[in-house]
C-alpha cells in the first residue's frame, strides 16, 4: 500500500497535475460561489476539458472542482447572504450575520479553516475505509450487486425535494432511458425507432449536460441573475486574522461535525446539505452559547463548514469502493470514469490502484490548497460578479455544446443534449426533481444487468435476490433509506 | 397548483403508456426461464404509468380546488393580474428566444463552422437575454469565440466543425 501512496504523491507533484488541481479547485470555487451554477453543473462543465487529459490528471481536476464547489458555495453566503449551494444555507445564517456586524474577514477565515479541517478529516477516513469496503465487495455476485444498485437508487428519496412521488417518476424515467439502444444480453434493439442515433443508447453525459446545465440556463433566462446588492463591507482577509484559541475552544464541535459530515456523505441520500443541517443542529444543541445562534455564532459556522466539506470524502468512499453514487455530483463523476474507459467499484482498486490512490492524494492536497485557493477565489469572485450575466450565460451554453460534441466528435450528442435540455426545463417548470432522473440513467444499466444475470444463474427463480445475508442486509438498508426520509418528511409536515 | 403541472403529469401518463405499448413487441422473446429484453422496461413503464396516473389525479384535485377557491376571490386578485401576466409573458419571450437561438446554433454549426456560428450565437443569446450595451454585444462574442477556440481547438486539439464550402475556408484561417 505504501508504494501506491509514494507513486501517487510523485505523480501528483508533476506540473500538469498540480496545474489541474489549481485550475479545478479555482473553477470549483467560482462555480460554487455563483448562484446560477451548482457544484454538479461545475463538474459537468469541466468534463470537456478532461477528454484529452490522462485519467489521473482528469480526475485530479474533477475531484478538485468537486471539493472547491462545496467550499465556494460559502463565499457568496458570507459576503452577500446568497447561498451559492443548498449546503451553504446555514452558512448564510451565521456567516452573513457575522459579515453584517463588520466581521466578514473573520467569518471567511473561520469558513476557510473549518472547510480544510473537514475536508482533510474525511480524506483520511476515505483512505482507510475504501480498501476495506472494496475488498469486502469483491465477494459480491449479481444478486448482491442488484441489492447494491437498489441501495444506490434509494438516494432518490433524499434527492426528491418536496415530492417523493415526483422523484420516483423522475427516477423511473431515467431508468427507462438507460434501456434505450441495443440490449446488452440479447442484442435486440429497444426503442430506437429505426434510427442510428439511438442504436448505441443514450449517451448519459450528453443527457446529463442537457438535463442539468442547459435546462438551468433556460430557467435562469427567465429569472435574472441575483446581483450582489447590499453586501457586507469587505476590506480584505488581512483585517481579521483568526486565533488558535477559537479553534481550541470549539475542537469538540469541529470533530463531531467532521464525523457527521463524513457519515452523511457516505449515506445514500445524505450529502453536503443534510450534513450541514445535522451538524448545525448538533452544534446549536450542545453549544455553551445557544443564544448566539442566528446572530453570528462562530461554532455554528464552523460546524456547518466542517461537515459539508467532510461529506465529499464520505461520498467518494462509497463511489470508489462500491461504484454507487451517494450524491448528485458523484453521479457526474461516474460519467467521467466511463469517459475514460473505467468502471468505478471494487475491481478498480485492484486493476487501477494508481487512479484510486491518485484520487486520495489529490483530495488531500486539494483540501490543503483550498486554503490558498479560497483566498484567491474571494478576490476572483468579487471581480467575476461584475461580468455581464448575459455573456456568462452564452459562454456556458457554448461550453455545454462543445462538451456534448467532444464525446464522440459528432453532432448527434449535441442534438441529444438539446432535447434533454428542453425536457429538463419542462421538468423544472413542473417542479420535477432532475437529480433522480440522472441517477436512474447512470445506474439503470447496472440494475438491469445484475437482475437479469441473477435470474439467469437461478434459472428464473427470484428468491436468489434474497438468498444471501449480504443482499438481505443491503436490501433492508435500501428500504430503510427510502422509508426513513419519507417518515421524517411526513412528521415535519404534520408538525408544521 | 399551476395548470402546467397538470399538463406535465398528463404528458407523463401518455409517455409511459405509449412506451409500454411499444414494449409489447419485445415481450415473449428470448429463451424460457430467461428475463427477456422487454420485461425490465415493462416493469419500469408500468410503475411509471401508475405513479403518473396517481400524480395526475392528485394534481387535478388540487387544481380544481384552487380554481374554485380562486373564483370566489376574483375581485380582490384582479388588480395585480395584468402586471403579473406581463412579467410572465416577458419571461416566456426570453426563454423562447434562448431556446430558438440554441436550436439555430446547433443546426447551422455543421454547415457554417464553429467560428461564425459561435459568434452569432453568443450575440443572439445575449440579445435574447435583453443585453443592449453595445460594448458587451460586440466584445463578448469575439472574446468568447477566441477563448474557446484557443482552449479547445489549439490546446486540446478537438476537431471542432469547420463547416462546408466557403465557411470551411473561413474556418481554416483560424484552426
Amino acid at each position: 500500500m505504501l508504494e501506491h501512496y509514494i507513486a501517487a504523491f510523485s505523480a501528483m507533484l508533476l506540473p500538469q497535475n498540480l496545474l489541474a488541481m489549481c485550475l479545478g479547485g479555482l473553477w470549483g470555487i467560482v462555480a460554487g460561489a455563483l448562484p446560477g451554477i451548482s457544484t454538479s453543473m461545475g463538474v459537468v462543465l469541466l468534463m470537456p476539458f478532461t477528454y484529452a487529459l490522462g485519467p489521473i490528471t482528469a480526475f485530479t481536476m474533477l475531484v478538485s472542482a468537486y471539493c472547491g464547489g462545496i467550499t465556494g458555495g460559502s463565499i457568496t453566503s458570507i459576503l452577500f447572504g446568497i447561498p451559492g449551494e443548498p449546503s451553504a444555507v446555514c452558512t448564510v445564517i451565521e456567516g452573513h450575520a457575522m459579515a453584517k456586524q463588520g466581521h466578514a474577514a473573520h467569518a471567511l477565515w473561520v469558513f476557510i479553516i473549518a472547510s480544510a479541517i473537514g475536508g482533510i478529516f474525511s480524506v483520511f477516513i476515505m483512505m482507510a475505509a475504501t480498501p476495506l469496503i472494496a475488498n469486502f465487495a469483491l465477494r459480491f455476485g449479481p444478486p448482491e450487486y442488484f441489492a447494491l444498485t437498489l441501495l444506490g437508487l434509494s438516494v432518490v428519496s433524499g434527492l426528491s425535494g418536496k415530492s417523493v412521488l415526483k422523484g420516483a417518476i423522475s427516477c423511473l424515467f431515467g431508468l427507462f432511458l438507460a434501456t434505450v439502444g441495443t440490449d446488452g444480453i440479447t442484442g435486440e434493439e429497444r426503442y430506437t425507432f429505426e434510427t442510428s442515433i439511438l442504436l448505441g443508447g443514450i449517451n448519459f453525459v450528453s443527457a446529463m449536460i442537457g438535463l442539468l446545465a442547459i435546462s438551468e440556463i433556460f430557467a435562469e433566462a427567465g429569472e435574472p441573475f441575483q446581483e450582489a446588492k447590499g453586501s457586507a463591507v469587505y476590506r480584505g482577509l488581512k483585517e481579521e486574522l483568526p486565533t488558535v484559541s477559537e479553534y481550541k475552544e470549539n475542537w469538540w464541535t469541529l470533530l463531531k461535525s467532521c464525523v457527521i459530515g463524513t457519515l452523511s456523505g457516505a449515506l445514500p441520500g445524505g450529502g453536503a446539505t443534510i450534513a450541514s443541517f445535522l451538524a448545525y443542529g448538533e452544534a446549536a444543541r450542545s453549544s455553551k452559547h445557544p443564544e448566539r445562534f442566528g446572530k453570528g455564532a462562530v461554532d455554528g459556522l464552523m460546524a456547518t463548514e466542517a461537515s459539508n466539506n467532510a461529506s465529499t470524502g464520505g461520498s467518494l468512499t462509497i463511489l470508489l469502493s462500491l461504484g454507487i453514487p451517494a450524491s448528485n455530483t458523484t453521479a457526474m463523476l461516474i460519467a467521467a470514469f466511463m469517459i475514460h474507459g473505467l468502471q468505478p467499484g471494487p475491481l478498480l482498486l485492484t486493476q487501477r490502484p494508481d487512479i484510486i490512490y491518485g484520487i486520495f492524494v489529490a483530495m488531500l492536497l486539494t483540501n490543503i490548497f483550498l486554503v490558498a485557493l479560497s483566498v484567491i477565489g474571494v478576490k476572483m469572485f468579487l471581480q467575476l460578479n461584475k461580468l455581464p450575466y448575459s455573456a456568462f450565460s452564452a459562454a456556458i451554453t457554448i461550453m455545454c455544446v462543445i462538451g456534448a460534441f467532444g464525446l464522440s466528435n459528432t453532432m448527434d450528442d449535441v442534438y441529444i443534449m438539446f432535447v434533454f435540455g428542453l425536457i429538463g426545463y419542462f421538468m423544472r417548470k413542473a417542479k420535477f426533481p432532475i437529480a433522480p432522473a440522472i441517477l436512474g440513467l447512470v445506474l439503470g444499466d447496472r440494475v438491469e444487468l445484475s437482475l437479469r444475470r441473477s435470474l439467469l444463474i437461478s434459472g428464473g427463480d427470484p428468491m436468489i435476490l434474497v438468498s444471501s445475508p449480504i443482499s438481505i442486509t443491503i436490501l433492508l438498508l435500501a428500504v430503510f433509506s427510502i422509508v426513513y426520509p419519507m417518515v421524517k418528511k411526513s412528521q415535519a409536515f404534520r408538525e408544521s | 397548483m399551476k395548470k402546467g403541472e397538470v399538463v406535465f403529469s398528463a404528458v407523463c401518463v401518455v409517455f409511459f403508456g405509449f412506451m409500454a405499448v411499444q414494449t409489447l413487441e419485445l415481450l415473449g422473446k428470448g429463451r424460457p426461464s430467461e428475463m427477456g429484453s422487454g420485461s425490465w422496461p415493462m416493469l419500469l413503464l408500468s410503475a411509471g404509468a401508475m405513479l403518473s396516473l396517481g400524480l395526475l389525479a392528485l394534481n387535478l384535485i388540487k387544481f380544481l380546488k384552487k380554481r374554485n377557491a380562486g373564483e370566489a376571490r376574483i375581485p380582490a386578485g384582479a388588480a395585480g393580474g395584468a402586471g403579473e401576466d406581463g412579467a410572465a409573458a416577458s419571461v416566456r419571450k426570453k426563454v423562447s428566444l434562448c431556446i430558438v437561438a440554441l436550436l439555430l446554433y446547433i443546426l447551422i454549426l455543421p454547415y457554417a463552422g464553429f467560428v461564425l456560428s459561435t459568434g452569432l450565437f453568443a450575440l443572439g443569446c445575449m440579445w435574447a437575454l435583453e443585453e443592449r450595451r453595445p460594448w458587451v454585444l460586440v466584445g463578448s462574442p469575439i472574446l468568447i469565440t477566441a477563448l474557446v477556440l484557443v482552449v479547445f481547438a489549439k490546446f486540446i486539439s478537438m476537431p471542432l466543425p469547420k463547416g462546408v464550402g466557403l465557411f470551411a475556408d473561413f474556418s481554416r484561417l483560424f484552426y
